[in-house]
């Protein structure tokens, strides 16, 4: 090896290691009894405030951390002395005992709710990290850095049942409490086992029946002409919650930033891009806004092109005014990007010009964040998270605010 | 008000997982032994079984009841341009029907988290026995409840956690256990004071016992339960028809079973909007409480055919609890609303600026949300009445007493000459006397057998009712979590 002249730093790494994540709140354990909070009443008659204690958390003794072990290889290599670096990394994690709210039927207080620790799923990803010097020739240096990352999820399985049958799938809400989509369209999003974390779970959207003739047609009833439709995936002939299918996810294919720095004399500019491709996004915020029902804030758009009797039926594009409008695929989009996450160019002045003023240092710069977004997404940012909290909270944009373009201009002084 | 938040360590609560269960210990409650040791705290937890319908989200859980009434049509309608109630337009993924659904499992789960946790109360029998009686009665009516609206449903009676995915139990399976709930401990409950404050007295029980059995058609039993309430002379009409709806006098006698309002967000101040004439919005804002949530929604209204059954010279109730008149409670000035837009119905309005105090709490509706009054009882009685004994004076007396409350003079046997033409006569009363309040009129004609001819009746070609809308669906989010539940026909 010693002899290979183009190699100049070569490192094998492996590691296994067993993490324990304790998301995980106080008193979760336990069982809990409260009152009604804030503005709510605590009498039975309304005019004698008294005290009332109902249970508010159902505790789970049992409840311990997630454990996850992983195991992780990876590869470092430096060639021609170092000016092209090489990271890569491919990592296999198991983690079991997943914390999840498990809903129970009929134990309605506290959202039919349990925390518990419920089976298991496997992570298995590649992270790549090249860097080269690719000029640094007559006072002109580019670097540039590329990385990217390959992630799969599958749930390997979610335990037991009350009555000790495996569990095949878990239809969870990331969205709790939210006025207007806490209803039964809220319950989108599916854990199923042998499939990612969190899949989104929705109707098919198949259009408009927009004519009398079309609805009078439509393979199922459909009350009225405007009305949105569905696809009647088990052919029982109506729209229900078993026509609901596995539509894409939140988790991206890959992600990752290209990042170049040049400098040439006193200039320096870095620009940085960052991508995420084949992230899908459920775009609440639009199915709140054109559902129209006299109940929530509508679009101009929508105003402008839902269906009406005898005006723009055919070419409407939006459904007619109805509340009862299913959370379908058709608010599912593609969420891949590119962004210009980060430019920033500066000039440091010429030491001989600084001497005379007693500065030792002194830079210009200006830096511009979020400046360029490609996207096909139709809301503000498909780069969306609305319920942090919630590992099933991704990929859901419901009136989420974007991250800010921000252009600073600054001074760098070093006395 | 502060949220208590009471946290108390088990050390025999053992929950989950499948591997074992201490089966004599209820599966998720809290601190059992410490909490039912003494009276008030347990009190204080049986509080919490009467309070869920303001546990529930922003409408406050009781607005179910109006989608329920309208769902009828003949008495109130509801008048959304899209999924409207009185069109048949509901469906399984209907947040009210979900909300519905939770309401009454709420209610089951604290009473069966309540029923085991008294197995340990030291206190006074005799006290003991009166919540005992007031959990069981709270879970019976929810399960009559839940079998009016639903047909059969899962039979949960205990907190194991593997009995909550139950399959749907028979229709009599819920029926009885209603029955049995309810009927247990009449004997324990007290009499009716206000001091009871919104709790159940024996003759709220037997009132509503009395529904149970004609929902059955058992006029025997609902005639005898009926009686009871009214030879207790517990309780009486408010005799001044205008004065029913208030906050001061939602407390009294004839309000039997309320859920309470304090007159604060959450209570029934949404009933109070969407039946507030939207042609008022052009009212000053400080003297239109309806404005203070962006104007009346016009949702509700009392529905034409109720309105031609009323006498509109006479009858106070079309005078006092529909709205004909707007006058400003501020400045006096008196709007007309007759025509138009449709009649509203007022028996939730309560604008108050002077018991209110500021503009800010204009909006906080004080009037509790009737559940069962004294007027439905003496319907009930005089029904019953009929069908046992057919219109003999006392059946006469009953419906003669809500009559001229209303401000109409009696009705006699002229009139109303046979069984058949007095049992119209009370399915139109009921209607005058009831409309709008806890769904009634839906169960009303369905147990009557008039549903399906009516909506058709009232509302030709515009009506997409079939016979399946007896029921209403399970809701369909129910389906994700028990696998074990069917919808039921025609959803």
């Amino acid at each position: 090896m010693e002899n290979i002249s183009t190699i100049s730093n070569l490192k094998l790494r492996v590691s296994y290691g067993q993490t324990g994540s304790q998301a995980i709140n106080a008193y979760n354990a336990l069982s809990q009894a409260g009152g009604p909070a804030g503005w709510k009443l605590t009498s039975v008659d309304g005019r004698n405030p008294t005290t009332a204690l109902y249970q508010t958390a159902m505790g789970n003794q049992d409840l311990k951390w997630e454990t996850t072990t992983q195991t992780d290889i990876g590869i470092d290599l430096g060639l021609f002395e170092n000016r092209l670096n090489i990271t890569a990394d491919y990592y296999y994690k198991k983690t079991s005992d997943l914390l999840f709210n498990k809903r129970y039927p009929n134990i309605a207080d506290n959202d039919n709710q349990i925390i518990e620790n419920v089976g298991s799923m496997e992570n298995e990803g590649i992270d790549l990290n090249i860097s080269a010097v690719i000029s640094d020739r007559n006072g002109f240096r580019w670097d540039a850095m590329v990385n990217f990352s390959w992630v799969r999820n599958e749930i390997l399985d979610l335990g037991t049942d009350a009555n000790g049958a495996e569990v095949p799938f878990l239809v969870l809400s990331p969205v709790n409490e939210r006025a207007g989509v806490k209803d039964e369209n809220s319950f989108w999003r599916i854990t199923q086992v042998g499939k990612p974390l969190g899949a989104f779970y929705v109707p098919i959207f198949d259009g408009i029946v927009s004519t009398e003739e079309q609805r009078a047609n439509h393979p199922y009833f459909v009350s009225d002409a405007g009305s949105a439709v569905y696809k009647d995936v088990n052919g029982d002939g109506r729209i229900n919650q078993n026509d609901r299918v596995i539509y894409g996810q939140a988790a991206p294919d890959f992600v990752g930033g290209i990042t170049n720095n040049f400098s040439y004399k006193g200039i320096d500019l870095n620009i940085f891009f960052d991508y995420s491709i084949g992230n899908k996004v459920m775009n609440m915020t639009n199915y709140v806004l054109t559902r129209g029902g006299g109940q929530y804030n509508i679009t101009k758009e929508y105003y402008d092109s839902y269906w009406r009797e005898d005006v723009n039926t055919a070419s409407a594009k939006y459904p007619r005014a109805d509340r009862s409008i299913l959370l379908s695929s058709h608010y599912v989009e593609d969420g891949s990007f590119l962004r210009l996450r980060n430019v920033t160019l500066g000039y440091t002045l010429p030491e001989s010009v600084l001497e005379s003023l007693n500065i030792r240092k002194l830079r210009l710069y200006a830096t511009a964040s979020n400046l360029l977004m490609i996207t096909k997404y139709s809301g503000m940012s498909p780069d969306v998270n609305v319920d942090i909290t919630n590992n099933l909270g991704q990929g859901l944009d419901y009136s989420a605010y974007p991250a800010s373009r921000l252009v600073m201009l600054g001074i760098n002084i070093t006395l | 008000m502060k949220n208590i938040i009471v946290i108390l360590a088990i050390s025999t609560l053992i929950f989950s997982c499948g591997e074992e269960f201490l089966t004599e210990e209820p599966n998720f409650f809290y601190a059992p032994e410490s909490i039912f040791k003494n009276e008030q705290s347990a009190e204080t937890v049986l509080r919490g079984i009467y309070i869920t319908p303001f546990e529930l989200e922003t409408t406050g859980g009781v607005q179910h009841y109006q989608f329920i009434d309208a769902s009828a049509l003949d008495a109130t309608r509801h008048q959304s341009l899209t999924n409207s109630w009185s069109e048949g337009r509901w469906g399984a993924g209907d947040g009210d029907l979900n909300r519905m659904w939770n309401l009454h499992y709420s209610t089951i789960t604290r009473a069966n988290s309540f029923l085991e946790g008294m197995a340990l109360a030291t206190f006074s029998e005799e006290i003991q026995n009166q919540f005992i009686a007031e959990a069981r009665a709270l879970r019976g009516n929810s399960y009559f409840e839940l079998l009016k609206s639903f047909g059969g449903v899962p039979l949960v009676l205990d907190t194991k956690i593997e009995n909550t995915s139950q399959p749907r139990a028979s229709a009599e399976a819920v029926y009885n256990q209603a029955l049995e709930d309810m009927t247990w401990g009449l004997n324990y409950l007290p009499p009716f004071s206000e001091q009871l404050a919104g709790r159940l007295s024996s003759g709220a029980v037997n009132g509503l016992l009395a529904r149970v059995y004609l929902y059955d058609g058992d006029f025997a039993n609902a005639r005898a339960h009926a009686q009871a309430v009214i030879s207790s002379g517990e309780h009486s009409l408010i005799q001044d028809v205008a004065k029913v709806f208030t906050a001061d006098h939602d407390n009294m006698s004839e309000w039997m079973f309320d859920q309470g309002a304090l007159g604060a967000f959450g209570s029934t101040y949404q009933a109070m909007i969407m039946t507030f004439p939207n042609s008022l919005n052009n009212q000053p804002m400080m003297e239109n409480p309806s404005l203070l949530y962006g104007g009346g929604f016009r949702i509700f209204t009392v529905s034409e055919y109720l309105i031609n059954l009323m006498d509109q010279n006479l009858d106070g109730r079309y005078i006092h609890w529909t709205w004909n008149t707007y006058v400003n409670p501020l400045t006096g000035k008196v709007t007309a609303l007759q025509g138009g837009s449709g009649t509203f119905m007022k028996k939730f309005y309560d604008f108050n600026p002077e018991a209110q105090g500021s503009p800010g709490n204009y909006r906080l509706n004080r009037i509790d949300w009737p559940y069962l009054r004294y007027s439905d009882v003496l319907l009930m009685f005089a029904e019953a009445e009929n069908e046992v004994n057919g219109p003999t004076v006392a059946a006469f007396d009953a419906l003669n007493e809500v009559r001229n409350r209303a401000g109409l003079d009696d009705i006699t046997t002229t009139e109303l000459p046979d069984p058949d033409t007095f049992r119209k006569e009370i399915q139109d009363e009921r209607a005058r006397e009831l409309f709008g309040e806890a769904g009634l009129r839906r169960y009303d004609l369905i147990r009557w057998g008039l549903y399906m001819d009516r909506v058709y009746e009232v509302n030709p070609g515009n009506s997409e009712h079939v016979e399946t809308d007896m029921l209403f669906p399970i809701p369909s989010g129910q389906f994700d979590i028990n696998p074990n539940l069917v919808q039921n026909p025609g959803y």
